[in-house]
């Protein structure tokens, strides 16, 4: 969708047409390069994982327990950034926990984007009771704390990678449906979409190709909000050791067995906590500007 | 068969949290290929109720209540999905505000090329030159370039002209034009008339034209019917509308129009105001405000009966000006 809508623009901005505002519809601001710049790295990691990691994730060696990063004097050869309580090389774990992290967060994140917008579009479009179910399933989970839920459900049905991957997907989508169906409400009373109506257009057309696009973007910053949350979650739950098991690890996992040695070795934390933090302040800034190229009235 | 649209008896509800009201009340229409048919009345008399029944477009609680309506000879059953395309197939609409009427997020080439992708069916590259032609054939200059600009990138002017070539692509027999040009500026105004009557005669549609303007109406329709508080209550060609008025609403109405050839000290207004949609009295819903109402108006209400070529809802139609005068 994203891409179709910026199809159009493309050869405009490359055409030297009088419409000076075009020329800049693309300029990224500093601070948003260096976001993209992160995201890309991110990603990389993300996809190459295994074959950037110098060591695997759970090769452990008892011999050199907890040693320091590059920077300081104590640290050692072969490990750049020291290695944790096991042996194992950290630098390797972070490499993985991040490709686990943000694998478990983006599909998580759009599985509940894609469930709530469906959900929120079916009950603008169908109103009635349909409407009043999906309003009352969204009241239902907005009421209850969803680490409750998440707890319960892998404490009752225990643990595997798909059950905690459907329960990040059901963590946001609630906000999402709500969002969706009042945009899609006000914009089908718009003169456009009862013009598409007036041709004879299908409903998936009329949502698809004309409402949507048109509510994408809120929509958008509602996925770059909800990602870091997603990301909180799933660091929540393998903090609290319900969520991913080692010898797999995650950031969150990491977060949580690095705390304990915030004294003696903080970098064990503080590491994976960064990686935490500047991807999710990346995505929101890069989303903040991503939305406002897609809205073409803003250009 | 020589009638393209046959309004019967149209009767459209609105079901609001106190009950149902009616603001269309057994309006019959009929108009014939190639012709122009003007409705008038002020706002809230059904204009615009009546143009969205016609294009089966409803929303939640609006519903045709009774009557029904006709198109190029058969009758138009709302649920059936092959009588919702060949609707679509063959009528076009135009909408009263064009800032509105364009999504904002799709160039006009887009959307042009996608009206008359839906109603042909063609392939998407053919409706892409297409869309160009008919954006040229609406008079947008540089019809290419125009064609890869986003709806607030032109004039308000250009986007009625682009809802148009929307409306007439894949030339429907059957143009609906909802007060096209009251969002437009006058000159702006005789323009798109100007641009509509050509493209009438050069595709032959019949065309439907909403307005509360009397100007306008003598200017581009061939007959005209007069809507008061959800009925028709006049029926007559442009020319004998104007010339000489049958229903004490029409009269009252021309009566309340500055002429530029005629030195007036005061406009004479129509007293009063237009009845509820919860109130509406039992016979004439002009009565209240009638100088020529009887108790009879007051308790039956008048059939639309012809005369003298037109046709008028009245108990008593006035006689021709010159010898009322």
């Amino acid at each position: 969708m994203s891409a179709e809508t910026a199809g159009p623009t493309v050869p405009q901005a490359s055409e030297d047409t009088p419409r000076k505002p075009q020329a800049g519809a693309w300029h990224m601001p500093l601070l948003v390069r260096l976001s993209a710049g992160l995201l890309i790295i991110v990603s990389v990691v993300a996809l190459l994982a295994p074959l950037l990691a110098p060591y695997g994730y759970e090769e452990t060696d008892l011999l050199y327990r907890l040693k320091a990063p590059f920077w300081s004097p104590l640290s050692i050869e072969g490990h750049v950034l020291g290695t944790d309580k096991l042996g194992r090389d950290l630098l390797s774990r972070l490499l993985i926990a991040t490709q686990v992290s943000i694998a478990l967060a983006l599909l998580g994140t759009l599985i509940g984007a894609a469930l709530g917008t469906v959900l929120g579009v079916v009950a603008a479009h169908r109103g009635g009771i349909v409407d009043e179910i999906v309003m009352m399933l969204v009241d239902w989970q907005a009421a209850m704390p969803f680490l409750i839920i998440a707890l319960s459900v892998l404490a009752f049905l225990g643990n595997n990678f798909y059950l905690f991957l459907a329960l990040m997907g059901l963590a946001g989508w609630e906000t999402y449906a709500r969002l969706t169906r009042s945009l899609v409400l006000s914009a089908r009373e718009q003169g456009y979409a009862v013009a598409v109506r007036a041709l004879g257009a299908r409903p998936l057309r009329l949502y698809g190709r004309h409402i949507l696009p048109n509510v994408i973007g809120p929509l958008i910053v509602q996925l770059t909000l909800n990602f870091p949350q997603t990301i909180l979650l799933e660091t929540s739950l393998s903090f609290l050791g319900l969520g991913i098991q080692p010898p797999l690890t995650s950031l969150g996992q990491m977060l949580g067995e690095g705390r304990d040695y915030l004294l003696t070795a903080w970098w064990l934390a503080v590491l994976p906590g960064a990686v935490i933090f500047f991807t999710t302040l990346s995505m929101s800034l890069f989303g903040d500007w991503l939305r406002t190229r897609l809205d073409p009235t803003q250009r | 068969m020589s009638t393209l649209l046959d309004i019967r008896d149209l009767t459209v509800r609105i079901d609001l949290a106190d009950g149902p009201v009616f603001p269309v009340r057994g309006v019959s229409l009929a108009l014939g290929p190639g012709e122009t048919l003007g409705l008038v009345g002020e706002s809230g008399c059904g204009k615009t109720l009546t143009c969205l029944s016609v294009m089966g477009l409803f929303g939640r609680r609006v519903a045709i209540d009774d009557g029904e309506i006709g198109f190029q000879g058969a009758r138009l059953d709302p649920a059936s999905r092959a009588d919702r395309s060949r609707r679509a197939r063959g009528m076009g609409m135009i909408f009263q505000n064009p800032m509105t009427g364009l999504n904002p997020v799709r160039t006009l080439g887009w959307q042009v090329a996608e009206a008359y992708q839906i109603r042909t069916g063609s392939k998407r590259r053919a409706a892409n030159a297409r869309a160009v032609e008919l954006l040229d054939l609406v008079g947008i200059p540089e019809p290419r370039r125009r064609a890869r600009d986003f709806p607030h990138q032109i004039s308000g002017g250009q986007q009625q002209r682009a809802m148009i070539a929307m409306a007439i692509a894949g030339a429907p027999s059957l143009l609906v034009a909802d007060e096209p040009t009251t969002a437009l500026d006058v000159t702006v105004q005789a323009q798109i008339l100007d641009l509509l009557s050509r493209l009438q005669r050069e595709i032959g549609m019949g065309m439907l034209f909403v307005t509360h303007d009397l100007g306008l109406v003598a200017e581009v329709a061939d007959r005209v019917a007069v809507m008061y508080a959800g009925r028709v209550v006049e029926l007559a060609s442009a020319a004998d509308l104007f010339a000489r008025p049958r229903h004490p609403y029409t009269r009252g109405l021309l009566d309340s129009l500055p002429f530029l050839d005629d030195d007036v000290e005061r406009l004479s207004p129509i007293l009063g105001t237009v009845p509820s949609l919860r109130a509406m009295p039992a016979g004439c819903a002009f009565a209240p405000r009638c100088p020529h109402a009887s108790t009879t108006c007051g308790r039956v209400a008048p059939e639309l009966t012809s005369l003298e070529g037109g046709a008028v809802a009245c108990h008593h139609p006035l006689a021709v000006r010159t010898e009322a005068a």
